[in-house]
Formats: C-alpha cells, sequence, structure tokens
C-alpha cells in the first residue's frame, strides 16, 4: 500500500507545475523548498508560499509528503525568549496577502522522516485546501539551516 | 566672658548638630545606592554561566566548564528534533566561527541538549557534525542537563503535540570568557556576521 501511495505523490509531485497551475485558479503554492536534515533525524522542516489569487478566502487544511508519516504546521513564537512551537490545524488564506511560511515562523514539520534530506534533492509535497482542493508540488531541499528558498527564481511550485 | 565662652559653645555645639551631619549622610547614602547597584551588577553578572557536569558527545567523556577554561564559549540550549529554530541558531553559529577565521581556534561552541531522553550521544555527534565539526554537542543525565540549564539560566519543557513532543526552550546563545565569566548574548535569531563581529571585538579587548 505504502509503495503505491509513494509513487501516486512522487507521479503528482511531477505534474506539480502543471497541477499548480490547471487545477486551480485561485491557489497558487510558490517557493516549495525544505531543508537538508542531519543523519538519523525524524523530524524535517518544510516551507511554502501560498498565494491566493481567487476573491474568497480558503483555508489550507493538510499537507503529506511520501518521504514522512505526516505533515504538520507549526509555528515558532518567541515569548520573553523562550521558543515554543504550536500545532495549528489549519492556516487561512485570504486574497489579501500571501501567507509565507517561513524559518522562525510557521513551518510544515515533516514528522517521522523516512530518508535524510540532502541538499539538491526534490521531494514531492501535496496541499490540500478546503476550496481549492489538492495541489502538488515540488520542494527543494537546501542546506541543512537555509533561510530561503535555494532557487527564489524558480517559478511557483516547480 | 563666660557668656560669650558659653553662646560661643552653644552656637558650636547648633553647628556640630546641623550642619556636617546633613551632606555627610546624603553622601553617605548616596554611596551606599552606588556601591549596592555596582555590587548588585557585579554580583548578578556571574550567575548567567556556572559550573556544570555533562558528557562529551564526540568522546563519550565526562566534561566540565573547567575543562573548557582558555577558550570562549559560544553555548547553546537545543534538542535535536527541533527543525526550525535549531538549525538556524546552529547554522549562524557554525557561520560565524568560519567568520572568524584564525580567531576561531580560540572559541569552542556547545550545543548543550535539553532532550537527553532522545538526543543520545550517537545523535548528538551525527547532528552537530551536520553543522560544523567545531560544534561540541553535551548531552547527560535528566539531573546534570537540569543543573547545566539553571547555571545558565536556561528554561525548557516539554510540549505534546499530537503523539510527538517537543521542547519549549530559551533560545540565548551565550558567550562566555575564557575565565568562565559571562561576557555577552546574542538572540536566537542573531545572524552569523553579528555574532562574530561581537566575538572579535571581545577576543581583540582581550588583549592576547
Amino acid at each position: 500500500m505504502r509503495p503505491i501511495v509513494a509513487a501516486l505523490a512522487i507521479a503528482i509531485g511531477t505534474l506539480a507545475p502543471a497541477s499548480a497551475m490547471a487545477e486551480s485558479s485561485s491557489m497558487a503554492v510558490e517557493h516549495a523548498w525544505a531543508r537538508a536534515t542531519p543523519k538519523a533525524a525524524t523530524t524535517g522542516a518544510a516551507y511554502v508560499t501560498l498565494v491566493n489569487n481567487g476573491t474568497g478566502d480558503d483555508r489550507l487544511v493538510g499537507a503529506s509528503t511520501p518521504v514522512a508519516e505526516k505533515v504538520q504546521f507549526h509555528s515558532e513564537t518567541n515569548e520573553n525568549g523562550v521558543m515554543k512551537m504550536r500545532q495549528l490545524l489549519t492556516l487561512d488564506v485570504s486574497p489579501a496577502a500571501p501567507v509565507v511560511l517561513k524559518p522562525g515562523g510557521i513551518h510544515m514539520m515533516l514528522v517521522g522522516l523516512k530518508q535524510q534530506l540532502k541538499e539538491g534533492q526534490a521531494l514531492p509535497l501535496t496541499l490540500t485546501f478546503e476550496k481549492a482542493g489538492s495541489i502538488g508540488t515540488t520542494a527543494r531541499v537546501g542546506k541543512i539551516g537555509a533561510m530561503e528558498d535555494p532557487d527564489p527564481h524558480a517559478d511557483g511550485g516547480e | 566672658m563666660s557668656r560669650i565662652e558659653e553662646t560661643d559653645h552653644a552656637g558650636q555645639g547648633r553647628m556640630s548638630l546641623h550642619w556636617p551631619w546633613g551632606p555627610l549622610l546624603g553622601g553617605m547614602m548616596f554611596a551606599t545606592v552606588i556601591a549596592s547597584i555596582l555590587w548588585l551588577h557585579r554580583s548578578q553578572t556571574p550567575f548567567v554561566g556556572g559550573p556544570f557536569e555533562l558528557i562529551n558527545a564526540a568522546t563519550g567523556r565526562q566534561v566540565s566548564d573547567q575543562d573548557f577554561r582558555g577558550k570562549w564559549l559560544l553555548v547553546f540550549f537545543g534538542y535535536t528534533h527541533c527543525p526550525d529554530l535549531c538549525p538556524t541558531t546552529l547554522s549562524n553559529i557554525a557561520e560565524s566561527i568560519t567568520q572568524l577565521g584564525r580567531l576561531a581556534a580560540r572559541v569552542q561552541p556547545l550545543f548543550i541538549t535539553v532532550d537527553p531522553e532522545r538526543d543520545t550521544q550517537q545523535v548528538l555527534v551525527d547532528y552537530t557534525g551536520a553543522f560544523d565539526h567545531r560544534i561540541v554537542g553535551l548531552f547527560g543525565s535528566a539531573g546534570q542537563v537540569a543543573a547545566a540549564a539553571r547555571a545558565y539560566r536556561v528554561y525548557y519543557a516539554k510540549r505534546m503535540i499530537g503523539d510527538e513532543y517537543y521542547m519549549d526552550h530559551t533560545g540565548t546563545i551565550y558567550a562566555v570568557r575564557p575565565d568562565g565569566t559571562y561576557a555577552t548574548s546574542f538572540l536566537s535569531t542573531a545572524g552569523s556576521s553579528e555574532i562574530a563581529k561581537s566575538l572579535r571585538q571581545l577576543i581583540g579587548n582581550d588583549g592576547k
């Protein structure tokens, strides 16, 4: 079952640019990237920029990747110097402003990593929105402590 | 004659009672306030950083703060299951010591885990090594880690998210002088050039 799901996810990931544009005219997933992980790490982080080109509000309700057991949305806050992570079940994406996931803010937590993420790899990522449905994309893997998309000039989702 | 003497005497008595004591008392109070401020200042700074006994992940040997005397320390508490903040901080620390060039030999970055349950020796070696081999990972028993965190006034606590736990933890990076006293601190988000610049100044002022 798992290899089939993984293969399917990879297939969707490969079709990312086309599907991002064709399946949903209102939601664009841009700058998908992830950080390389240390050997044997069981968690990783991925980031995207969500642009709602439609007229109504939408909401990111889930994400998945074949390389991790699950993907959660976490926010990182600094309370008097103490860093605290909290889970966000959904992320509102209004047409007013893009939602930028970035280090030190909101990140996609890859929980239960099945493999080490290495710089230069591309990992398939599927985001599910309440209205726009599922959108596949490919996250570029940057350096271990990368602070931004390793290829910011690549088109969104490519 | 005797009346004058009396008057003079009385006058002197009044003067000795009112004139010198006001400024004198005022001066003494002023000096006390200044002294207490200085004392508080001096006695507070060494409280950050202090004795610890942990295990060096690279060697598996017990180490104490004394073993690092003679080196400038960059001390950061974190945990390896932290995918967002800790990699940012550790890569900034790694980058900052690279920017220091030859001075880097006088700086020892330490990564102390606040999650000794999962951050065992090999996990720590793999983790710190992924950023820079000059970063030494330290772990220990729950009690040893708690004592080290107390010395640095670092707070940490488990937080459950789903069926996994993560750690809330103080994200400050501490710089410690070669004699073991506290020098300065940086926010966890401090950039590598900010850390390198500050260290270069500190080491330069050290006059060695």
